[in-house]
């Protein structure tokens, strides 16, 4: 387990920059001052047991929870307190746990929603065919009734509805959540090809092991709070990962 | 005996102005939850325009009335609706129920209790004969009208941009502004649509009648709303169908029932709804898997 110096690197490109940030659900709290954020180009991933407060700290993000933070930054500008839908077009696309996709809508439909919160129509066609590209299985079914997809593929479509916004940073609540393992290798190789493009992830996941392989630096979140940070390097050490688990 | 091809005609044309009803209702309720009660007020809202502007100059009284309907719905929605919007389904509807009487009072007191009339469109209230039978032109323009908005209101929601934010919204508010959806706007532009469909019906009403009063779109509300619940109406293609059948059997019983009868034909329709949701209690046409979010 190492510390990186978050001082280190600048504000200039940062993306995401969280600082003190709180949720409570009727005076518990369930997010409890957290502090991180997310560079250019990073990929940071966020793991801890059922109930941590993941999905509520994603949630908070956009605002569909009510938060408070000392910052809380997209991109070098505050969104705290801002509609979701002002962060939405601002650059955060968030694939919420559970995906969430408009399952009486068409694939193509709900793919059109993505481009809601697209700043510019420029470049559209070739995100499109990039998208198209990690997720082969939308374009064969791009007619079809998005509620008769299956898990695996409801959960490619919401995040190439996430992709179509251009966001600068895409956000994930377990996304390996319910999938089979071969929708779980598709989700993760798309991940990859996400951050290969440039764009910053933020992504919450289950699978603790590949996450902390597969992130520049993962949270440990335990009741609230971020207890531990991992490196990739400590992806093969399943004792730490244990104990990240059961809240040392 | 009124023959049959010519009450169908008329209780098809009564069933397309429900309908109109039960879609203006069922797609305020899509996104908001809001059953409004308050809806009838934007129908008399616009018959009153009609009725004022039409021997002026009808083209005028009919582009008035639309826009007279547009304004009021979004009056209600920007002055009222809006700042209840975070509140459960239950404060809402008697909200809207506050507002409707109001409204009532409000037009009582600018236009009088009595009914104001105008011969609105009574160019149009002749019968063609065809065949030996009569058919009623009004009933005819009625059920186009009818046609015609169904099909706009479809291609808006399906074909467009902003309709298909509509619908998002309608089905998971909250992920459709996650997806960047202008919570405010997509609200605005349904009521917005809600107000046009009410003045259409207020059209379709006053040429039927010619005269109206402070009450007169609580009727077609009423009707539009228990069909609308009765198609379920957490579905819009159950709305319009539950609206249209509401329409079609009252229009029947009026044709069909003997006199003495009429008087009841209100509380039979009530009967069959009753029996209907006992039934259903989600709506005849409502999916059978799909649980509403609260
Ligand atoms: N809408 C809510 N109302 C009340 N409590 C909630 C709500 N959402 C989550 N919680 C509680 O907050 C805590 C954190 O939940 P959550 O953020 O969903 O954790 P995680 O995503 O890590 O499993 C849990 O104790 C959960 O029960
Ligand atoms: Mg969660």
């Amino acid at each position: 387990m190492t510390e990186r110096n978050p001082e280190s690197m600048g504000e200039s490109n940062r993306v995401l920059t969280v600082e003190n940030l709180t949720v409570q659900y009727g005076g518990v709290p369930a997010v409890d001052g957290i502090s991180f954020h997310v560079d250019a180009g990073e990929l940071v991933g966020v793991i801890g047991p059922n109930g941590a407060g993941k999905s509520s700290t994603l949630l908070a993000l956009v605002n569909a929870v009510r938060s408070s933070s000392q910052r809380l930054e997209l991109s070098g500008a505050s969104i705290a307190g801002k509609a979701p839908e002002y962060v939405a077009r601002h650059g955060l696309a968030l694939v919420t746990e559970g995906h969430h996709i408009f399952g009486e809508l068409s694939v193509v439909d709900n793919l059109k929603l993505g481009r809601v919160a697209r700043s510019s129509a420029a470049g559209l066609e070739e995100d499109m065919e990039w998208i198209l590209g990690l997720f082969p299985i939308l374009r064969e079914f791009h007619s079809r009734s998005a509620g008769l997809l299956s898990g695996g593929q409801q959960q490619q479509l919401a995040i190439a509805r996430a992709l179509i916004s251009s966001p600068q940073l895409l956000v994930l609540d377990e996304p390996s959540l319910g999938l089979s393992p071969t929708a779980v290798d598709t989700v993760f190789a798309a991940i990859e090809a996400v951050r290969q493009r440039g764009v910053a992830v933020l992504l919450v996941e289950q699978r603790a092991q590949q996450a902390v392989a597969a992130a520049d630096r993962t949270h440990v979140l335990s009741e609230g709070r971020v207890t531990m940070t991992l490196t990739p390097s400590d992806a093969s050490n399943s004792e730490l990962l244990t104990k990240a688990y059961l809240g040392s | 005996m009124i023959p049959l091809l010519q009450s169908l005609v008329d209780a098809v044309s009564a069933g397309a102005i429900y309908a109109l009803a039960a879609l203006g209702i069922g797609l305020v309720f899509g996104i908001m939850r809001l059953a409004n009660l308050a809806h009838g007020e934007i129908i008399t809202g616009s018959a009153y325009t009609l009725i004022f502007l039409w021997e002026f100059s009808w083209p005028l009284a009919l582009i008035a009335s639309a826009v007279v309907g547009v304004v009021i719905a979004l009056a209600m929605n920007f002055a009222v609706f809006h700042w209840l919007r975070a509140q459960s389904p239950a404060t809402l509807l008697i909200a809207s129920f506050g507002l409707s009487i109001l409204f009532q009072r409000l037009y009582d007191a600018a236009f009088g209790t009595n009914v104001r009339t105008a011969p609105v469109g009574s160019g149009l209230s002749q019968s063609i004969a065809m065949g030996g039978i009569r058919i009623n032109i009004l009933s005819v323009i009625t059920i186009v009208l009818g046609v015609v908005l169904l099909i706009a209101v479809h291609l808006f929601l399906t074909r467009t941009s902003i309709g298909l934010q509509v619908k998002a919204a309608s089905s998971d508010f909250r992920m459709a502004r996650i997806l960047g959806v202008r919570s405010g706007f997509v609200i605005a532009i349904t009521f917005a649509i809600s107000g046009l469909l009410a003045a259409a019906v207020a059209f379709a009403l006053t040429t039927q009648s010619g005269a109206v009063g402070p009450t007169f779109g609580v009727q077609a509300t009423l009707f539009g709303l228990v069909g609308a619940v009765l198609g379920g109406l957490s579905k819009l293609s159950g709305a319009v169908v539950g609206g249209f059948a509401v329409g079609v059997v009252l229009s029947l019983f009026t044709s069909w029932l003997p006199p003495w009868a009429n008087d009841f034909r209100t509380a039979l329709v009530y009967v069959f709804v009753i029996i209907a949701l006992v039934v259903a209690p989600n709506g005849l046409l409502a999916g059978r898997s799909k649980k509403d979010r609260t």
